[in-house]
């Protein structure tokens, strides 16, 4: 195939990618949950240039930390558009540059650029990845397609210009977000890769290893400082309650594992990795293994939510099966029957097609359905139309940013716990709120937190009321689908 | 450039002594300058009892506390500098001239072990930016006499002094018992590994004396349990808040160093089991961390000059690399600085306490006893000269878990009758309450427990009321 045909080719397979993404992003005007954290972070920069570090309304009051690049550049955006529009388009083509990463480091390691367009395609379709990127506002879909830049421009660190783009996208990826730690994690497991298999390791890679390490850490230490100070080495597990971890980091079973991640990748990619250790040690390939190593550490200790550690299982995946697919490839070319190679191609595409790409449009479907419904969205408007501007509502862990967003008022707890003291208590406290049957056990506790109305939705409880709410201590202020309760008694 | 910088233009040692001056400086001025007390934390533990023993007070019983006391050669030391010199003098040139002798001590142990000068100039560079130097040298305390007694000790010894060496060592059981052990691990790990027979002789009979010494003159019940502490990684380390803590930069450094290291791991066979060794015992032992920080030093500092002294392969990344471990080891240092300027006791603190401590009401106990936080209760003993219900000692104490709950239980209770007879029971009569406890310290709102009887009865009356601290005194009687 020419270099021009495959350049076409890929950008097909990006505005494909982009306008599928697009498509499905827009089937809602509304977004997931916890994207209207990052929402309301942009409108805060729109309006005073800078993110909201010290916020009022969460938790009740408290501060966040975070590198905040990615919202800048939304917010940069939403100065020519509406917030809500670039929301919805920046992060899908940030997201859809996946592919051209993908297809460069496939082509360093294949050679065959019919092959580098089937891993681009697969990664852009890979049911996790595509499904969880489509209508979140959330800094992986940048800090994916650059982690997956800086390796291509590591495989390819012998040219100077490559080596430079490694070392500006590492910053770029510094100021976007904290799981930065995968990359240096990745490149030193590539090292320890080197030397267990008795492999040179090169000036250069031993250089941009201690450079990267020391620059992710350092800057993650001043960052986090605060953090770090609060709640010591448990930080990593970003102050998240126990509850939490032990359910949200694996809510899904091996078969729906091998769903999302897809199931020609990893045959392929688990092809390759034996491939590489016991045969052919290709360099570029350890680098790859380096990382996903990383993965299965992270997901293993807990360190990335399960889903993100899925997304970066399944793109190193990816790129791997594309040099497991280039070994079937060259074995068949040199059999009896070589122009069988194509028709596996073929047949890899279609399998892929039935196994991965479907999958993704079905999962995707379903991701844009989960997201405020209209009544949720009218009820915290009544909220912010006709409560105090200083009340405490009360939602679950899931409705806290609406709150917040929608509502203006102070949420319980929401999804971001780090430097919240009390995370564990709250969170068990909100819990009990929802299924207590006592009340002065629950207006204790309703006390505790200063709440002044209950927004109770039904929507991610497994209770359809609330058992303690009398007339006595509560009236019903908002009756819908969804209910308001304003809180009257006080326990002294 | 880094020959001309190490060989010809400025002296190593005199850029290592300059840093260190400045560093030792750095807090006491920042703290002066804020109008605060340059001691902190301990400190004021150290000075009245060391002010007790110079009045014939102390023998065996600290009767402010009310609790047995251990003989500690430390504070007969600080006793003794007291008839000389003013409590400020003492905290501002002792622990600077300590300083200054253990980087000259242990420049002259790493001499002994032939470190190359160029890597002698990094290990000290390191070593003087470390949290722990700045610990143990901008505030006097027990370990600071420790570690230079330890490093002398063990220079006599790799000087073939033996005897001297024991002289020295002989004091660090008087002073702390856990960091005899430590040391004496240390110097029989390295006796043994060169063979040196005689000196491990001596050492084994020396020990077993010095011991035997401590048993008789220490309560040795308590310190034993106290060699060892739960394990916490987070205690570990000065950027997860730990006061005798390490820099994680530091040790990954040093991580380095003992890679490059391990070729000649025969050669270097003491650094390398001590290393491994120490970062297991730092975990659960405060002084081996002191110790375990000579070695991160030494491994670091070594690392750090490979790096610089070798060809790199990008010249810019190598600039960038160096400058970024040059701030990550800044990094530790400004976060201990920044602790330690900000720490208690400050200027309001102190006035307020010393207006308790010539405050004269109508008392309701024999003995009137101070409610506050424990950490400040080594400054409510030293400035109001009055009990502390709790100080941070107290956890030595056989009855600390109860007297814990009882603090908790006044702190948090908002039931007067229930707080009322914790009061009586033991002889509370005053509350020292700063803002720093109302923001988190202690309380989360403005009406929890002691603060809502404070507003809500009037049992309890307001006799100090300035920005930052608030004093309340309690009366069994309605005001």
């Amino acid at each position: 195939m020419k270099k021009i045909t495959a350049t076409i080719l890929l950008l097909i397979i990006f505005l494909v990618t982009f306008v599928f993404r697009t498509y499905f992003a827009f089937q809602t005007p509304e977004f997931s949950y916890n994207s209207y954290f990052s929402l309301r972070q942009i409108e805060h920069i729109e309006e005073t240039g800078f993110p909201l570090f010290h916020d009022d309304l969460s938790f009740g009051g408290r501060t966040f930390l975070f590198p905040p690049l990615f919202l800048y550049v939304l917010s940069f955006f939403s100065l020519i558009f509406n917030a809500s529009f670039i929301a919805k388009v920046i992060p899908n083509l940030l997201a859809s540059l996946i592919i051209f990463p993908i297809y460069l480091s496939a082509q360093h390691i294949t050679k065959k650029r019919i092959i580098s367009l089937m891993g681009a395609f697969f990664s852009a379709f890979i049911p996790v990845f595509f499904s969880n990127t489509i209508n979140n506002i959330s800094a992986y879909t940048l800090v994916i397609p650059l982690i997956f830049f800086i390796i291509y421009f590591l495989i390819r660190s012998d040219e100077a210009i490559y080596l430079n783009l490694a070392l500006f996208f590492l910053v770029v990826l510094v100021l976007t977000h904290s799981s930065s730690f995968f990359l240096v994690l990745g490149l030193l497991l590539f090292l320890l890769l080197m030397k267990v298999e008795y492999l040179h390791v090169e000036k250069k890679e031993l250089e941009i290893v201690l450079f990267s390490t020391f620059l992710i850490l350092w800057f993650n230490f001043v960052i986090y400082k605060q953090a770090f100070f609060m709640h010591g080495p448990l930080v990593i597990w970003q102050n998240i309650p126990i509850e939490i971890l032990k359910n949200f980091f694996f809510d899904l079973n091996m078969l729906q594992v091998l769903y999302v991640i897809g199931i020609i990748p990893l045959l392929l990619g688990v092809f390759a990795v034996h491939n590489v250790f016991f045969k052919s040690k290709k360099r570029s390939v350890f680098l790859l293994l380096g990382f996903g190593l990383a993965t299965f550490l992270l997901l293993w200790l807990k360190l990335v939510p399960f889903r993100v550690g899925l997304i970066f299982l399944s793109l190193v995946l990816v790129l791997l099966a594309t040099y497991g697919t280039k070994l079937i490839y060259s074995y068949i070319k040199k059999t009896k029957k070589p122009k069988y190679a194509n028709f596996f191609l073929v047949g890899l595409f279609i399998l892929f097609i039935l196994t991965s790409f479907i999958p993704a449009l079905n999962s995707a479907s379903k991701e844009v359905q989960i997201t405020p419904s209209n009544e949720e969205i009218a009820a915290l408007n009544w909220i912010k139309l006709n409560t105090p501007v200083d009340s405490v509502i009360l939602g679950t862990l899931e409705e806290g940013h609406l709150i917040n967003y929608f509502a203006e008022r102070k949420n319980v707890l929401d999804s971001n716990f780090l430097l919240i003291p009390d995370a564990q208590q709250r969170y068990e406290d909100v819990n009990l709120l929802y299924k207590v049957r006592f009340k002065t056990e629950a207006v204790r506790t309703l006390n505790k937190y200063d709440v002044n109305y209950i927004y109770f939705s039904s929507k991610f409880n497994k209770e359809e009321k609330l058992y303690y709410v009398d007339e006595d201590c509560f009236t019903k202020v908002y009756d819908n689908s969804i209910k308001i309760y304003e809180v009257l008694c006080e326990i002294k | 450039m880094k020959q001309s910088f190490l060989e010809n233009k400025i002296n190593p040692l005199m850029f290592i002594f300059i840093l260190a001056v400045l560093l030792l400086i750095f807090p006491s001025f920042i703290r002066h300058a804020q109008d605060n007390s340059i001691m902190v934390g301990e400190a004021y533990y150290d000075l009245r009892i060391s002010n007790s023993i110079i009045e014939g007070k102390l023998l065996n019983f600290d009767s402010l506390q009310e609790r047995t006391y251990d003989v500690n050669l430390y504070h007969l030391i600080l006793s003794g500098l007291n008839l000389f010199m003013s409590p400020i003098l003492i905290y501002l040139f002792v622990p600077f001239i300590l300083g200054v002798l253990s980087l000259i001590l242990f420049w002259l142990i790493l001499k002994k072990f032939n470190v190359e000068k160029n890597v002698l100039f990094f290990v000290l560079f390191i070593y003087v930016l470390s949290p722990i130097f700045l610990f143990l040298f901008t505030n006097l305390n027990k370990y600071s006499i420790v570690v230079v007694l330890s490093l002398a000790s063990f220079l006599m010894f790799l000087s073939k002094k033996p005897l001297l060496s024991i002289l020295t060592l002989i004091f660090i059981p008087l002073i702390d018992f856990s960091s005899f052990i430590i040391i004496l691990l240390m110097i029989l790990i390295y006796a043994f590994l060169k063979d040196k027979l005689k000196q491990w002789n001596y050492l084994l009979i020396i020990s077993t004396i010095t011991t035997l010494i401590s048993i008789f003159i220490l309560n040795l019940s308590v310190t034993f349990e106290f060699l060892i502490k739960k394990p916490a990684f987070g205690e570990l380390w000065t950027s997860f808040g730990a006061l005798i803590g390490l820099s994680i930069f530091t040790l990954f450094l040093a991580f380095l160093g003992f890679a490059s290291l391990w070729k000649k791991k025969r050669t270097f066979l003491f650094f390398n089991i001590s290393f491994i060794m120490f970062l297991i015992i730092s975990m659960f032992n405060d002084p081996a961390k002191i110790i375990f920080n000579f070695f991160i030093s030494g491994l670091a500092g070594y690392a750090f000059y490979l790096l610089i002294s070798r060809n790199w392969a990008i010249i810019t990344i190598k600039k960038f690399t160096i400058l970024l471990i040059f701030c990550s080891l800044i990094f530790s240092t400004s976060v201990y600085v920044n602790g330690v300027t900000s720490s208690q006791p400050n200027k309001e603190l102190v006035d307020a306490l010393e207006f308790l401590k010539y405050y004269e009401a109508p008392s309701l106990f024999e003995t009137e006893v101070v409610f506050s936080h424990n950490s400040y209760g080594f400054f409510i003993e030293y400035f109001a000269n009055k009990k502390s219900f709790l100080d941070t000692n107290s956890i030595k104490d056989d009855n600390y878990d109860l007297m814990n709950n009882v603090s908790n239980e006044i702190f948090y209770s908002r039931n007067l009758d229930d707080t009322e007879l914790l009061l009586r029971d033991n002889n509370i009569q005053y509350f020292l309450v700063t803002d720093e406890m109302k923001k988190g310290f202690v309380w989360k709102k403005p009406d929890e427990g002691l603060l809502f009887l404070f507003q809500s009865s009037n049992k309890f009356l307001k006799i100090y009321d300035q920005p930052g601290v608030q004093i309340w005194s309690y009366s069994n009687f309605v005001i």
